[in-house]
């Protein structure tokens, strides 16, 4: 009887210790996260995200450990070459994160977070975004952007915000020749170098042929030499290769770094007058920053014309779970959440965004009209078609090829350079196509509501 | 006649040696314990700083070095159009094998953990995309894209030296394995009064053992007792083999404060002299190139993020591979095998605790039959 009362004793005062020790701030794990950010603000909004994270009753207790670098790919690469990866990872590209897919690295999502809120949260776009062209679920956005807008300093832009590429073609001319160029342009973001250019040609093609073609190249299914892609390639190379087209020259593009790229634009004279792409990057901390919409201002990449509607190359950071876990899970239910993304467009406004429906409404109804994160936040709630950046949905290899090129092309805008880069283009295509997994077709376009 | 029975009264000496003999005995056994655990976690701590975690440093400060080596290489090799890269001459793929080489030691040496682990990986991966910038330049090079070579020359550069770049990522490895040696430095077994405490129950109990001693040649009028002598002795050997520990821990620190941090400050040094170099060369190389219409920011020698820094020291220039052999005996002669001194102490201990029971044993017997 009394080995029994004191055995008693023991279960009531043991569970009593479960009891007390899951109430308190008990230890519920560790989650590693690679992430590309690795200094100045998108390094503390996303450290913002994980400690709100780890204020919720799903995250409290986990130990979230952060792996920065900028060559995530190699990073991730070697992390899982060695069967270590870390449980979730910020993908470099969807192509990237296809060819993981395809080696049953990374986990399936499907599962794991609730499809229908997805659906009324991101759309049938952005959710096919983040099943990176296969069919099922890998990948959650964290923040958007969106690309096709030419950046311009409201004290000294001298022009009418052009309509059409013609308008915009003249207005470059016009400015070559005074002490300044009309493009700021800068290339180098190692070891990705070459990036900012293949936006460029995307979207000369979205604009002068449309999603469907864009789709095309961006699939594999579209010849590097088709008339289409030559074209985009050419009237870049037209925007660009006159003396005195570019702030620093080519060369002097090509090796500026891509972060810097828009500073000259704010000196006195301006170097440059226009700048092509998601944001204005940042000046050297030290100065003061213009501040967007006030001293910038942006206007959409121009039509070409031919009656077709206006549409935007965006892009996003994905992020996939390599390791699943109880904790890795939390997360990413924590990250799609309305509360996670709004943290990013709250932080750097004007700079990044998100796709999430109720951010997004609430933005629209609580902040200023006509700014340029409401003009933003409209253009991802509007009806005309977003498209994936191409070379980010190509197979990394392709991708490669494509920055690789456009760093060539740069340099020698020439017919006979472009032969010789379609030709090795079509070439990497041909040898990536049969890797390439299959594609849920119409995934890389859709329409933004 | 009256006759008296009277009941002798029980002797407390026989008690009192009794309780001698179990305390000693026992002592013996408890001390020497403490003696074995502190003399082998001393040696653990000493074995792990020098052939673990101080390897580990002296590694990742030999990768590094040799990454800002081969840069340097690299933009000299490319400056004069010479064919250093995969030539003969092979300096630069020289440079990225130690490069290699020298982080699979810091794996195989890794003493800080999980962290560590992942830390190689990143870095493993990072100097993979270098090299392929570096291979980039050489082939464009060979090519005549002058232009281009340049672009990814500069590219690996900057891979190189950006913030939270490749030398940072390595430093960071360096810094992470730099801690696990100083908490082994510093480790309770090491270093501090603490590393002595077994000195008190060993005292403790030769006092004891010396009264036991001084008890029995009173009582008994023995002079000498052999066998406690002999347990003395043992306890003594005992002690002195526990006390090499601290000899060890001067040689572990002598060698750290000494041809260690003199290995690791001159490589610091020639890697920043390297990168020094690397950097006017690649301005130079720049500014050849794109001296009328490339900004200052792409030109100037400061485009690279902070300068590789060796720490300020009035040490003189040593000879890194005189000085990692000058480490290795020292790190030799601290970490000793411990083998025989495990065995030493285990089997003094004992023996000590047999010696002592059994030299009390007769003194005891003699009053057996006392009370009956």
């Amino acid at each position: 009887m009394r080995v029994g009362r004191a055995l008693r004793g023991s279960v009531a005062v043991l569970l009593v210790a479960t009891a007390l020790s899951a109430c308190g701030t008990a230890d519920r794990g560790s989650l590693s996260i690679l992430i590309p950010w690795t200094a100045g603000r998108e390094r503390d909004d996303f450290n913002k995200v994980i400690s709100n994270f780890t204020h919720t009753s799903a995250g409290r207790g986990i130990s979230v450990q952060t792996i920065r670098t900028r060559a995530t790919k190699q990073a991730l690469e070697a992390a899982i070459r060695n069967r270590r990866p870390p449980d979730l990872a910020v993908v470099p590209t969807p192509g990237v994160l296809r060819d993981y897919v395809q080696q049953g690295k990374v986990a399936r999502l499907d599962g794991v977070l609730d499809q229908a809120a997805l659906q009324r949260e991101y759309g049938s776009t952005w959710l096919g975004f983040e099943r990176v062209g296969t069919g099922g679920l890998y990948a959650v956005v964290v923040k958007a952007n969106v690309k096709s807008l030419l950046w311009y300093n409201t004290h000294t832009f001298p022009h009418a915000k052009p309509a059409t590429w013609t308008d915009l073609t003249g207005i470059a001319r016009q400015l070559t020749g005074t002490h300044s160029a009309p493009w700021c342009m800068a290339m180098s973001d190692p070891p990705n170098s070459g990036w900012p250019g293949t936006d460029w040609i995307e979207d000369i093609l979205l604009h002068r042929s449309g999603p469907a073609t864009y789709t095309a190249l961006a699939e594999g299914t579209l010849s590097w030499r088709s008339q289409q892609v030559k074209d985009a390639w050419r009237a870049w190379g037209d925007m660009v290769a006159a003396p005195g087209r570019v702030y620093g020259g080519r060369l002097g593009a090509t090796l500026a770094a891509y972060g810097d790229g828009s500073d000259p634009m704010f000196t006195q004279p301006p170097g440059c007058y226009l700048s092509h792409g998601a944001m204005i990057a940042g000046a050297a901390p030290e100065d003061p920053q213009p501040r967007t919409g006030v001293d910038t201002d942006f206007f959409p990449f121009p039509s070409f014309g031919r009656g077709e509607g206006q549409s935007y190359e965006v892009s996003a950071d994905l992020m996939a779970m390599f390791e699943s876990s109880p904790q890795a899970r939390a997360f990413l239910k924590y990250l799609t959440g309305a509360e996670a993304q709004e943290v990013w467009p709250a932080a750097e406004r004007d700079q990044a965004f998100t796709p999430n429906r109720t951010d997004l409404r609430r933005r629209l109804a609580a902040g200023p009209s006509g700014t340029v994160s409401d003009r933003i936040d409209r253009i991802l709630t509007s009806d005309r078609p977003l498209c994936f950046d191409a070379s980010d949905w190509m197979p990394d290899v392709m991708a490669n090829a494509f920055y690789r090129a456009t760093l060539t092309y740069l340099s020698d805008p020439t017919d006979a350079r472009l032969d010789t880069l379609t030709r090795q283009l079509d070439a990497v295509q041909r040898s990536t196509r049969t890797d390439t997994p299959t594609t849920a077709a119409g995934t890389v376009c859709g329409p933004a509501t | 006649m009256v006759v008296t029975m009277t009941r002798a009264v029980p002797s407390t000496t026989a008690r009192t040696l009794r309780l001698l003999r179990i305390v000693l005995a026992v002592g013996c056994v408890v001390t020497g314990g403490l003696c074995l655990l502190v003399f082998s976690a001393a040696h653990q701590s000493v074995h792990q700083g020098v052939r673990q975690s101080a390897q580990a440093v002296l590694h990742a400060e030999a990768a590094y070095a040799a990454l800002v080596d081969a840069d340097e290489t690299a933009i000299a090799s490319i400056q004069s159009h010479t064919t250093l890269l995969g030539g003969t001459a092979g300096r630069y793929d020289n440079d990225i094998a130690a490069v290699h080489q020298s982080l699979e030691l810091v794996a195989e040496h890794n003493a800080a953990g999980d962290a560590g682990e992942r830390q190689l990986e990143l870095v493993d991966g990072v100097v993979v995309s270098y090299t392929a910038q570096i291979q980039q330049a050489n082939a464009d090079l060979q090519q005549g894209n002058e232009n281009l070579s340049l672009v990814y020359l500069r590219n690996a550069s900057l891979l190189l030296h950006q913030e939270d770049g490749i030398l940072d990522d390595l430093a960071t490895l360096r810094d992470q394995e730099r801690q696990a040696l100083d908490r082994q430095r510093s480790s309770v077994w090491v270093a501090g009064p603490t590393t002595l405490l077994w000195l008190v129950p060993l005292l403790a109990l030769l006092a004891l053992l010396t009264g036991t001693h001084v008890l029995i040649r009173r009582r008994f009028r023995r002079r000498l007792s052999v066998r406690l002598l002999l347990a003395a002795v043992a306890l003594a050997v005992m002690g002195i083999m526990t006390g090499l520990s601290a000899v060890s821990n001067a040689r572990f620190a002598a060698a750290i404060r000494g041809p260690f941090r003199d290995v690791t400050l001159q490589e610091a040094r020639e890697a920043a002299a390297a990168d020094a170099k690397g950097r006017v060369e690649l301005a130079g190389l720049i500014s050849g190139r794109c001296a009328r219409s490339c900004s200052a920011e792409i030109t100037s020698p400061d485009f690279l993020p902070e300068p590789v820094r060796a720490p300020a020291s009035a040490s003189p220039a040593v000879d890194v591979t005189t000085g990692l052999a000058r480490f290795r005996a020292t790190a030799d002669a601290a970490d000793a095998t411990a083998t025989v001194r495990i065995a030493l102490i285990t089997s003094m201990a004992v023996a000590a605790s047999v010696l002592i029971a059994f030299g009390v044993r007769p003194r005891i017997n003699e009053y057996r039959f006392e009370g009956s």
